[in-house]
This record gives structure tokens, C-alpha cells and sequence, in this order.
């Protein structure tokens, strides 16, 4: 008869005891981080990887401070940077624009070419005539004479002669508004001030709009979206490294006004806030064109919303009509996980209806 | 050389992994099934109300005092500074992810679940 050795009791127990001193040695870090705070005009929230190992205290007092510095430069009816441009365009004259404010100005410029003009950040005026440049807007609207006044002739972003860093305004009612792509840039520049403190992995949130680098480990980050109808959740988005969601949407900014929802985003063409979609969502790498994208697709509407998708390099985009449907991009499709029941259509990246998916 | 284990090697075996899956189940599993309402505040920590009472709150911000109320299962900001009344309109909070956001108050109300759904809202 075979008597067990006793190194065979001793590996049995020994070896899940030293596991679970490995495992209950260990401390219960949550997984990631996450911090919110007041700066640009809006509730920023910072989600880092992984958790307990950054400074939270310095990156929210770093990052509050940068996009403080940008709100005020990219203000559009506050005194800054681009205040002292809109004074300096409608006198006529050649100016060096202030390098916080160069870079926006090409962007929109190049951006309002590719888009026929429907974005166009030159109609300032044409915003602060729908009361939109104070922060609670509460009308009253322009009326149909000053609004024919308004479009009769309205300025563009062409409008502005660039030489290098000097510029110089040739039309009298050009007023610059970045609201449509401000954010972008702002989320951009957060994100590069994250990696310069050590933070590799993250999510910057301005306001809702969102643009991710690195990973949480070898997941993807998940991303929940809000139903522009309601309070739940309309559908959730899984982001790899690199990637911005931006939405323009009718519900972020608006007053009711004799029985109509009056919202702040205008459509260069009627001069009236948009109509035929609810939100438009795009995403891409970058958050600037994204932010930018997002505005234009709004304006463009129901039926021309892919043309300009098309035209501006992107790829992935959703749209939610005021009757709840959604229609988005073939590529969009794999990315979304809906929440709800939802009629969804997909459309291509150009004009023209397409197909069905119930 | 191998000697074959005999059943009482395979009784401490079977106990010893028995203790350490229920120690690991024990030490990570999620700690509270039930959702709860997180409010979010700028500059402020997160403050967390499970969502098993009758509970009435209220935050002061910025621009005034934001109403919250809890029932067993879901919450609601019942009144915000604001003339647009957004952080109403979101309505009953219920499922996790829900969300209500009071910008004058700089304010977020969001339900969350027994671990976190999201590492982002996009609103």
C-alpha cells in the first residue's frame, strides 16, 4: 500500500493559499478615474486609466484653466481675443490676427467652401439677432424685416482676406461665431494637455461631446448616448483610440416663443434655426471637423444630410428625425448598439434614400 | 517521481479551490446590486443615493437651488434654475445611464448600476 507523501498535502493546500494572498493582497483600484468640473460654458467631465494613479487635483486645476483661456479668446459676445477680431474685421483695415484665432478662421474657411456655405461662422450677427449671444436666450426673434435686412447680403467667411497672419474684413456685417466648432478645438487641445501630464489613456467631455485617447486596457471605452427625445439611454457606442462624438442637436440651446421651439441652430439659407432633424451625430478622428460636421449635417436637413457627410470626409453619422426615427451611414451601423426600439434606415453617403432596416 | 493522489487529497483539493473562488467572489464582486443616483457637481465631489426610499434632496448651485426627487426605482429633478427647464424635461431617471444635466446649477443627476455602464455620456 501506497502511503501519500506529505508534499503532495503540502503543494495542494499550499498553492490556492498563496493564491488567495496574491488575490486578497491586492487593492480594489477602481478601474478608472473620473472628474467634473465647470469650464467653457459647461460641465466637463474627465474620465482617465487607469484609476488611482493620477493627480486628479492638477489635471482638473491644469485643464479648467486651459479651456478657461479658450472660452474667453473664442467668446462671441463677451470681450477676448475673438471680440477684439470682429472689431478689427469690420473696420476694414489689415490686422495680425491673434494666433489663438488664425487657426479657427482657416478651418471655417475651408469648411464653408466644401459646404456650399452652410457653415458659415461669418453669420454672427445673424445668431445674436436670434437672441443666441447671451447666455440664457430668451428672444424675441428677429423680425421679417430685420431678417430680410440680415440676408439680403450676408457675409462670408471668404469675406476675409488672409495673407499669411494678416487679415483683413471686406464686408461690414462679418461677425465671426465659433459656437459650431469651438468645442472641437477645445476638446483637441485638452487632450494634448492630458498626454503632457502623463495621462495616456482618457476621455476628455465637454458638454456632451466627447473624444477618447488610448484605451482602457484591452477594452474599448463605452460611450452612452442620450436619446435627444428623452432622458434614457438612446443607444451606447464603443470608441477605440482617437475617436471624437460630436452632436449639434435642437434641444441644447433654445426658448419657446407664441407656440415654437426656436433653437440655435440657423441655417444660412432661411435664416431661421433648422428644421426636419432632431440631432445629428457624427463620428470621426477629428473632434474639430466632427464638431463642425455635426452642425453642418443639422442645417443640411433630412434629404441632404449624406451629400454633405460625403463631401466632408465623413463616414460615420446619425441623424434622429423629429418623428424619432434614426438614419445613419453604412459605416455607422456596426459601431451603434441601439437601446431602444427604434425605425432605423441607412443611408448612403450621398443624396438619395436607401435602404430599409427595420 | 508521481504518486497518485488518494480521495483525501482530492477533499482539501476541492476546499482549498473552494475557499479561494468564494474569497475572490467575496472580495471583487460588485459591491450593492441596486442602482443609484449619482450627483454630480462642478468642483464638488460625487455625491451617491440609492434608489430604494422616498427621498427628497436639494443642491444649491450657482443660480439657485436644484429639487431632486427619489422614489424606489427612479429619480427626477423636480425643479432647476434655468428658463429652459432641460434638467426637468429629462423626466423620471430609471434605467442606468439615465441622465439629467442643470447647466445654470452645473449640475449632472445620472443613474448608475452596480458597476458603471459607461465610461462617457454623450448628450
Amino acid at each position: 500500500m501506497t502511503r501519500s507523501h506529505p508534499h503532495i498535502w503540502l503543494r495542494a493546500v499550499a498553492a490556492p493559499l498563496l493564491l488567495l494572498v496574491a488575490v486578497t493582497g491586492c487593492d480594489r483600484k477602481p478601474e478608472t478615474d473620473r472628474l467634473t468640473f465647470q469650464a467653457f460654458g459647461t460641465l466637463v467631465d474627465i474620465t482617465v486609466y487607469p484609476g488611482g494613479v493620477h493627480d486628479l487635483t492638477r489635471i482638473e486645476s491644469e485643464l479648467s484653466e486651459d479651456l478657461e483661456i479658450m472660452h474667453t479668446s473664442w467668446h462671441a459676445w463677451e470681450p477676448g481675443s475673438l471680440g477684439r477680431t470682429n472689431q478689427l474685421l469690420a473696420l476694414g483695415g489689415e490686422f495680425s490676427a491673434p494666433p489663438s484665432v488664425l487657426p479657427l478662421i482657416e478651418f471655417a474657411q475651408e469648411l464653408e467652401g466644401r459646404t456650399d456655405g452652410l457653415f458659415n461662422p461669418a453669420l454672427g450677427r445673424l445668431i445674436a439677432a436670434w437672441g443666441f449671444h447671451q447666455d440664457e436666450a430668451t428672444g424675441p426673434p428677429p423680425d421679417a424685416e430685420r431678417l430680410e435686412a440680415l440676408l439680403a447680403d450676408p457675409p462670408r467667411m471668404s469675406d476675409i482676406e488672409r495673407r499669411g497672419v494678416r487679415l483683413r474684413g471686406n464686408h461690414p456685417e462679418l461677425q465671426l461665431d465659433f459656437g459650431g466648432m469651438g468645442k472641437g478645438f477645445a476638446v483637441a487641445r485638452s487632450l494634448d494637455l492630458l498626454a503632457d501630464l502623463g495621462v495616456e489613456h482618457a476621455i476628455v467631455n465637454a458638454g456632451g461631446d466627447l473624444m477618447t485617447r488610448g484605451r482602457p486596457g484591452d477594452r474599448a471605452w463605452r460611450i452612452g448616448v442620450r436619446d435627444p427625445l428623452g432622458q434614457s439611454v438612446l443607444a451606447s457606442i464603443e470608441l477605440g483610440a482617437d475617436e471624437a462624438l460630436f452632436t449639434s442637436g435642437d434641444y441644447e440651446r433654445g426658448y419657446e416663443w407664441e407656440g415654437e421651439r426656436i433653437h440655435h441652430v440657423i441655417d444660412p439659407r432661411s435664416g431661421r434655426p433648422s428644421r426636419g432633424l432632431v440631432a445629428a451625430t457624427v463620428l470621426h478622428g477629428d473632434p474639430a471637423l466632427a464638431d463642425a460636421a455635426a452642425t453642418t449635417l443639422m442645417i443640411a436637413g433630412p434629404d441632404d444630410w449624406p451629400l454633405y457627410a460625403r463631401r466632408l470626409g465623413v463616414e460615420k453619422a446619425l441623424v434622429v428625425l423629429a418623428d424619432g426615427s434614426v438614419e445613419l451611414t453604412p459605416e455607422m451601423v456596426p459601431r451603434v448598439e441601439f437601446r431602444r426600439e427604434v425605425i432605423r434606415r441607412i443611408r448612403a453617403a450621398e443624396a438619395g434614400v436607401g435602404s430599409s432596416d427595420p | 517521481m508521481m504518486r497518485s493522489l488518494r480521495w483525501g487529497d482530492a477533499v482539501v483539493v476541492a476546499l482549498a479551490t473552494a475557499l479561494v473562488t468564494t474569497s475572490f467572489a467575496l472580495g471583487y464582486a460588485p459591491s450593492g446590486g441596486s442602482t443609484h443616483l449619482v450627483v454630480t457637481q462642478a468642483g464638488m465631489d460625487s455625491r451617491h443615493y440609492p434608489l430604494n426610499e422616498n427621498r427628497a434632496i436639494q443642491v444649491e448651485g450657482p443660480a439657485g437651488i436644484t429639487e431632486i426627487e427619489i422614489q424606489p426605482g427612479r429619480a427626477r429633478c423636480l425643479r432647476s434654475p434655468g428658463n429652459q427647464g432641460i434638467c426637468e424635461a429629462a423626466g423620471w431617471l430609471e434605467r442606468p445611464g439615465d441622465l439629467a444635466v442643470s447647466l445654470p446649477n452645473r449640475l449632472m443627476l445620472q443613474v448608475r448600476g452596480a458597476r458603471s455602464d459607461f465610461d462617457s455620456m454623450h448628450y
